[in-house]
């Protein structure tokens, strides 16, 4: 017993007793901070828990007044839950794997107010929609020529000057090449020579010009071989700027179109007025989707993991963590079913989340969310069904779902441009929206159908007849549909619209409105030309003065190749037999 | 702190307490300093400084030397620990204990907290015998020179000492 001390042993349980006592008093804040913390850093914007209860028999968690701040309005939350309550599964948490097979999300409610900000950060900055900078053009307000044309969207000068840059050094190179080439005094040289050959009389005179005649095929089958090389790469070169002149000089009209592209003044744009004030809500809508889609990507993109071993960085200082192959694998973290209740004014949703989890390759099975309310009020029927597929991670495939039948719209704000703002006071809308994205590519269908609607348009421009023209239009609408197409990638994609609002603003206002966008792009037109005249002709008399080049190779080429044939033709006497 | 050197030069100095207790207090705190604290091999150390009649002063003023000097071979722990968990021939080992609940709790399979737990083993023993092997000779001839300089005998011999001592041994029956 003397290595033995007995009263080390008591120590030890009464330590790790006080320990366990300070752990359970503790851990609930803990909890409550780390959620906190993880989700503002998911959200980008604050998100606030009130109290968070954990229970080790069984071992469970119980969260109360969630809120998560929206990002965009600091002063409203997307959402706040009243109570989510799970039980995990205990023996596997020993594991580090979080699994917990029935949650239940209660009292879901949505944009709801705030006490205080949860604002964190500075708000990004709005981007200004093409159909915004669009709509400037309804106003009368010409865009500024000059600054339509920034450099950086005038590519024609680029291209000419680059093209021209390269002919005038090829016209260089070849000009110097040329002056080492036999030139018209050698080529009368030659011919001296054949013809003083040819006056040669006498049995030495023939032997010794048929000598002198060899050496003289020789010399001229020399240059010959030397201006054939030059020719034909000046003849290549030649061919290859002809074309790339041709395209410089359709450059500027290529910019104009552009431009006018740009800002949707097309002639298509133009039979296209209603989507300019609707696309800018649309793009909203997509966009938001799309950031959505991101903040969930958080939750359940997989980490980079390899088959076998794989290792996951941590911080400096903590080492890394090597993961073996698991006999039965399992996600690091799962929550296969969620019972979600969440209730608006018109009435409570009822709906189900399975599989949420960041390792989906592992489960096998992708997340799915489900959510529908019927018999609600002002609203007759609402689905959301969702898929955030991760299973093969590297061909994700998302898809979204979403209808609302008879929904009462009640002051919506439809377009919040500064022209001409359009609200929607009351109406009945069927909104479909089904949207996939594979990999980076983004395909979506967003359509709507309002009807028995009391618009707001009024113009904020004053003593300008075509915005009263077209807020008179639209006030006057009462049933309209619209159907959006986005295609393209996650982070460029293009928007299709088409509304019979188009055809209520062409007919109001689409005479005045052409006109404007023909001398918008005669003015345009002139700009662009102004500007890439001086590049054009500087680019135009280099390419003649390459062809000037080629023109004196070809002709000395002509040249020896005759001179040549003199010399092999008729400069000896013919032998009689 | 200073308090705690004090104690360890009282211990030191001591003939009551035996080199192995000093030295064997010593080798824990190797393994409680070196390797991440919390961390479930930590336990049991605490558990065998605490039953085991260690000197306890000793392991805390060793503990925090070694945690100290961690921070400065955790690049090191962090090589060992890696080159070992990545062996080919060991992969069999590691995948069996990573599906052993228990071994998965003590987070083997990081790299610093196998790398420095191999390292503290590895110097266990030798520094053991090592330190055992010093204190002795240290008793044996440091102490005993310096028990018999001058100014020590002067200060053993006087009053004063003389009472601090007997007070000293009173306080440590209370």
């Amino acid at each position: 017993m003397r290595w033995i001390r007995l009263s080390g042993l008591i120590s030890f349980l009464v330590m790790a007793a006080v320990l366990l006592v300070f752990w359970f008093l503790f851990i609930d804040i803990f909890i409550e901070r780390r959620i906190e913390k993880t989700g503002t850093s998911i959200v980008g914007a604050k998100v606030d828990l009130d109290k968070a209860d954990l229970t080790l028999f069984p071992l469970g968690l119980t969260l109360t007044g969630l809120q998560v701040t929206n990002p965009d309005e600091p002063m409203r939350n997307i959402f706040e839950v009243g109570r989510i309550s799970f039980l995990v599964d205990g023996v596997n948490i020993i594991r580090k794997k979080y699994i917990i097979e029935d949650m239940a999300v209660e009292g879901v409610r949505i944009n709801t107010g705030r006490k205080r900000s949860g604002a964190v950060g500075r708000p990004e900055k709005k981007k200004e929609a093409p159909e915004d900078e669009a709509i400037k053009l309804l106003t009368f307000e010409l865009p500024n020529i000059k600054e339509a044309l920034r450099k950086k969207d005038l590519q024609s000068i680029e291209i000419i000057e680059a093209t021209q840059k390269q002919i005038a050094a090829d016209r260089t190179r070849f000009e110097r090449e040329i002056k080492e080439l036999p030139n018209e005094k050698k080529i009368e040289d030659y011919e001296k020579r054949i013809e003083k050959i040819k006056r040669s009389r006498g049995i030495g005179g023939i032997l010794g010009g048929t000598s002198e005649l060899l050496a003289v095929k020789n010399e001229i089958e020399g240059d010959l071989k030397r201006i054939s090389a030059l020719k034909d790469e000046l003849s290549s070169k030649a061919t290859d700027y002809r074309g790339r002149v041709k395209a410089a000089a359709a450059a500027p009209q290529d910019d104009v179109r552009k431009i006018l592209d740009k800002y949707s003044l097309s002639t298509e744009g133009l039979s296209n007025l209603g989507s300019l004030f609707i696309g800018g809500r649309i793009r909203e809508w997509v966009a938001e989707g799309l950031r959505w889609r991101q903040k969930l990507d958080l939750i359940v993109a997989p980490e980079g993991k390899e088959k076998g071993l794989e290792v996951q960085k941590t911080l400096r200082g903590r080492g890394v963590d090597v993961q073996f192959r698991e006999y039965a694998p399992l996600p690091d973290f799962l929550i296969r079913r969620a019972a979600i209740t969440l209730s608006i004014p018109a009435g409570d949703f009822s709906g189900l989340a399975t599989n949420v989890t960041g390792d989906q390759d592992i489960l096998g099975s992708p997340m799915r969310i489900r959510l529908s309310g019927e018999r609600l009020k002002g609203l007759s029927s609402a689905l959301l069904e969702g898929e955030i597929n991760r299973v093969a991670p590297e061909s994700p495939r998302d898809l979204v779902n979403f209808a609302i039948r008879q929904y009462r719209l009640h002051d919506f704000m439809l377009s919040d441009n500064k022209y001409v703002p359009i609200s929607i006071k009351e109406a009945l809308a069927d909104f479909n929206v089904r949207a996939e994205i594979r990999g980076t590519s983004l395909k979506a269908d967003i359509g709507s159908n309002i009807r028995s609607a009391a618009i707001n348009a009024v113009s904020k421009e004053e003593q300008n007849a075509i915005l009263d023209t077209i807020a008179a239009a639209l006030s006057n609408v009462k049933a309209f549909s619209f159907n959006a197409k986005a295609a393209g990638t996650i982070d460029d994609f293009k928007l299709n619209i088409s509304s019979d609002l188009d055809a209520v603003l062409n007919r109001a206002a689409g005479g005045v409105l052409k006109e404007r966008m023909l001398a918008f792009e005669s003015m345009l037109t002139a700009e662009i030309h102004g500007q890439t005249e001086g590049p054009l002709k500087e680019m135009n008399k280099d390419f003649k003065g390459l062809m000037d080049v080629n023109a004196v190779v070809k002709e000395r080429f002509d040249d020896l190749n005759r001179v040549l044939a003199e010399a092999t033709r008729g400069a000896l006497p013919e032998l009689p037999f | 702190m200073i308090r705690t050197v004090a104690k360890v030069l009282v211990v030191l100095n001591s003939e009551n307490e035996r080199p192995s207790q000093i030295s064997l207090a010593v080798c824990f705190a190797l393994i409680a300093g070196l390797t991440p604290f919390f961390n479930l091999h930590n336990l049991l150390v605490f558990l065998l400084v605490l039953v085991l009649r260690v000197n306890l002063s000793s392991f805390l003023l060793a503990l925090s030397v070694f945690s100290l000097i961690a921070y400065a071979l955790d690049p090191l722990f962090h090589l060992i620990g890696l080159k070992v968990l990545t062996a080919e021939g060991l992969r069999g080992l590691w995948t069996t204990l990573y599906n052993n609940t228990f071994f998965r709790l003590s987070n083997f399979y990081n790299s610093i907290v196998l790398g420095s737990l191999i390292f503290s083993l590895v110097l266990f023993a030798p520094l053991f015998f090592a330190l055992n092997y010093g204190i002795k000779k240290y008793r044996r001839h440091i102490l005993t020179w310096m028990k018999n300089t001058p100014l020590a005998r002067a200060v053993s011999g006087s009053k004063l000492y003389e009472y601090y001592m007997s007070y000293a041994r009173l306080r440590s029956r209370l």
